[in-house]
């Protein structure tokens, strides 16, 4: 007979039951307290939340450059937890500027992003266009680069083992102690956001969370989800049902949320956003999130935001081609629902 | 410029935290051994997985005249639709019954194949004879049962886009998403292919051994702790402390149970197993589960036995080597085990 673990493992999800699935038969506001709950709970946000040790803000420096001031500090988001930063702010003379969160995704040590003469060319895969901090200052937004647990300086190479994607090892000790990687760096951003109320120059009423890619991506999208702060969430290469994605190819492990598949899919979080902004760039040729999958969703994202009463906050972007960072198009679609 | 490290935050977890169902003279034995099973088989994900059980179901393939046993391939149906292979090799014999030994392999490629001798490239010859678990249990007298684990041999993803990299880490990563964990679902496929056993009369199910060597010496551990129908369980190279081991070295990610460490450790778990027979073999130079870790904590399974009045029930086997199956250590030390 035929043995096919991957026919068991597609069998066994299709009978699976999200506790909080999206039904447009559902009580929508009691909904959306579920899926709160549910994301708060499934992310192990409390658990994180008991190991907050005061928030503790460390300045390290100042740098002048050209076109803005770099600022890095670093926050004690929980115990033990020091997560380094960059804050750019242009010198465009404006009094007050929009905060662009910006996240990499994996294989750049990403907040370096802002500063690519740090990084040497060769080593950038989409090079300008990586900056995506930069790209961001030039816009005339303040851009707050936050790195992410076990990327660039929050990556401490194994002490042996197989980690050859740098934050193995961090997701896997997560899991081990409970929690997840996502929701640690969920946290993470937004303990910094907090800590934004000492740069008089940033208006914290106007804050924009870009991440591009896997670990980057959908971490924006789940910040945007988690802190009400974030008025309009880009989730680039980042957004894509579980089940045509993590769940029918191998991705980083830190794309992976224990229990999720007995709560939510990626689509149904969009509850926790639809009272704000959200564009969703993707890639027709995207192997990692097919983009019927991403289409097939934003049908349902819409249905979601409209129940909101806030049908033209949502937007999809589909660019031709294989994966890639494609920031005109990002700010194009930033552009198009600010004036909404 | 502060110094920090990447990881002190986990760090600051492990070093802290007092498993909660950790083993303790003053705790009533009782009444935490049943609270110490909820909670494993509730993290193993075993409720879960129970949510797809279905009625035993035995598929006989084929069965091989070999020389001193016959060879039996079976398919255990362990939940609805999913089917285990396993090969039972009986004994040629004047033995009405044969005690049983249920052997499992680790990360080989090619899974449960080595056990039974098979040589398909170099390196399953650099293995052989060593690797032939299940023959060398008929050469001992039982009847051998090997249970391919899921995540290896014929259960590895047959896609391309999810058997990327290591065996079993796709599976891995869907067990935990599903709320499982892969050592739940070995577990599980391990006491279905027990309940298999009472098709074949030749098998004596008063007597069941269970070995294995690091994967499946882990698994081997896990369903001993579980199945009370085994009578010896005999891990080699894999029972190690947490601390030592999985949470400070990036083992294959199969060995992942959520939140595990922060209710028990592993020595704990002998509170399942006892008095039933526990044999422990660790190698002296063992630098995966290293062997200062098996050291730490046996000492809590000494005092496990002890309090149940078992304490010549368990023991503690160190062979000269490091990762290693020692099959001229093994199953004298089974053998003596048994006969205790």
């Amino acid at each position: 007979m035929e043995i096919n673990i991957d026919k068991y493992h597609d069998l066994i999800l299709s009978r699976q039951k999200r506790k909080v699935e999206y039904s447009a038969d559902k009580d929508f506001n009691q909904w959306k307290i579920d899926l709160k709950d549910a994301f708060n709970l499934v992310l192990k946000i409390d658990d994180i939340k008991s190991h907050l040790n005061g928030n503790r803000y460390i300045f390290e420096y100042e740098q002048e450059f050209e076109n803005f001031t770099l600022i890095r500090f670093i926050v004690e988001t929980e115990i033990d937890s020091f997560i380094p930063c960059h804050l750019l702010i242009p010198k465009q003379q404006k009094e007050k500027y929009p905060l662009a969160i910006t996240l990499q995704g994996h294989d750049n040590d990403h907040i370096y992003s802002a500063k690519g003469d740090m990084i040497k060319p060769e080593e950038y895969s989409y090079s300008p266009y990586g900056e995506l901090a930069l790209a961001c200052v030039e816009r005339g937004y303040a851009a707050l680069c936050v790195e992410m647990r076990g990327m660039g300086e929050l990556h401490r190479p194994s002490r042996r083992g197989r980690a050859k994607v740098r934050c193995g090892f961090a997701s896997f000790q997560s899991m081990l102690l409970g929690r997840c990687l996502s929701g640690e760096r969920v946290w993470d951003v937004s303990k910094v956001i907090d800590v934004m109320d000492r740069f008089p120059q940033v208006d914290l009423d106007n804050i924009i969370a870009i991440g591009h890619s896997s670990g980057a991506g959908n971490i924006a999208y789940y910040l945007g989800a988690f802190d009400e702060r974030i008025k309009l969430t880009v989730s680039s290469s980042g957004f894509c049902n579980y089940k045509d994605s993590i769940f029918d190819s191998w991705q980083c492990l830190c794309n992976y949320i224990p229990d999720v598949v007995n709560w939510f899919e990626m689509d149904d979080l969009v509850g926790l956003i639809a009272d704000r902004k959200l564009l969703i760039v993707t890639s027709s040729e995207d192997e990692r999130l097919p983009v019927e999958s991403v289409k097939k969703s934003f049908t349902k994202i819409e249905e979601i935001f409209a129940k909101n009463n806030n049908a033209s906050a949502c937007k999809l972007i589909v660019n031709d081609g294989e994966r890639k960072l494609n920031v005109d198009s990002i700010f194009a679609g930033i552009e198009e629902l600010n004036k909404k | 410029m502060f110094n920090f490290d990447a990881e002190a935050s986990h760090e600051h977890i492990i070093v802290n935290q007092v498993p909660k169902l950790a083993y303790s003279e003053k705790k009533d034995f009782d009444a935490w051994r049943k609270e110490l099973r909820e909670k494993f088989v509730e993290l193993l994900g075993i409720n879960k997985i129970r949510e797809n059980d279905c009625p035993l179901n035995v598929i006989v393939e084929y069965r091989e005249k070999k020389e001193g046993y016959e060879l039996i391939r079976l398919v255990v149906e362990t939940e609805k639709d999913v089917f285990i292979p396993c090969y039972l090799l009986i004994p040629d014999g004047n033995k009405e019954k044969y005690p049983l030994a249920i052997t499992l392999q680790g990360h080989k490629h090619g899974g449960m194949y080595n056990s039974i001798g098979i040589v398909k490239d170099d390196d399953d010859r650099e293995y052989q004879p060593r690797g032939s678990f299940a023959l060398q249990a008929v050469k001992e007298g039982f009847a051998a049962l090997c249970v391919e684990m899921r995540g290896m041999g014929e259960l590895e993803s047959v896609s391309e886009s999810r058997n990327k990299g290591f065996c079993c880490r796709f599976a891995s990563v869907m067990a935990i998403s599903l709320g499982r964990s892969i050592i739940g679902e070995r577990v599980w496929d391990v006491s279905k292919a027990i309940d298999a056993m009472e098709k074949f009369p030749q098998v004596d199910l008063s007597t069941i051994v269970i070995t294995g060597n690091s994967g499946g010496g882990t698994a081997s551990f896990y369903a001993g702790a579980y199945d009370e129908r085994i009578t010896l369980t005999a891990p080699s190279c894999a029972f190690c402390s947490y601390s030592a081991s999985i949470l400070h070295w990036y083992h294959c990610f199969c060995n992942v149970i959520p939140e595990a460490p922060r209710y028990f450790d592993m020595g704990d778990l002998a509170g399942l197993i006892a008095p039933r027979k526990l044999t422990i073999i660790a190698g002296a130079l063992d630098g995966t589960f290293p062997y200062q870790g098996v050291l730490d904590n046996y000492p809590i399974v000494e005092r496990i036995y002890e309090r149940v009045g078992a304490k010549g029930n368990a023991e503690l086997v160190t062979t000269p080597k490091d990762h290693w199956w020692c099959e001229d250590i093994v199953w004298p030390s089974i053998q003596r085990g048994l006969k205790k």
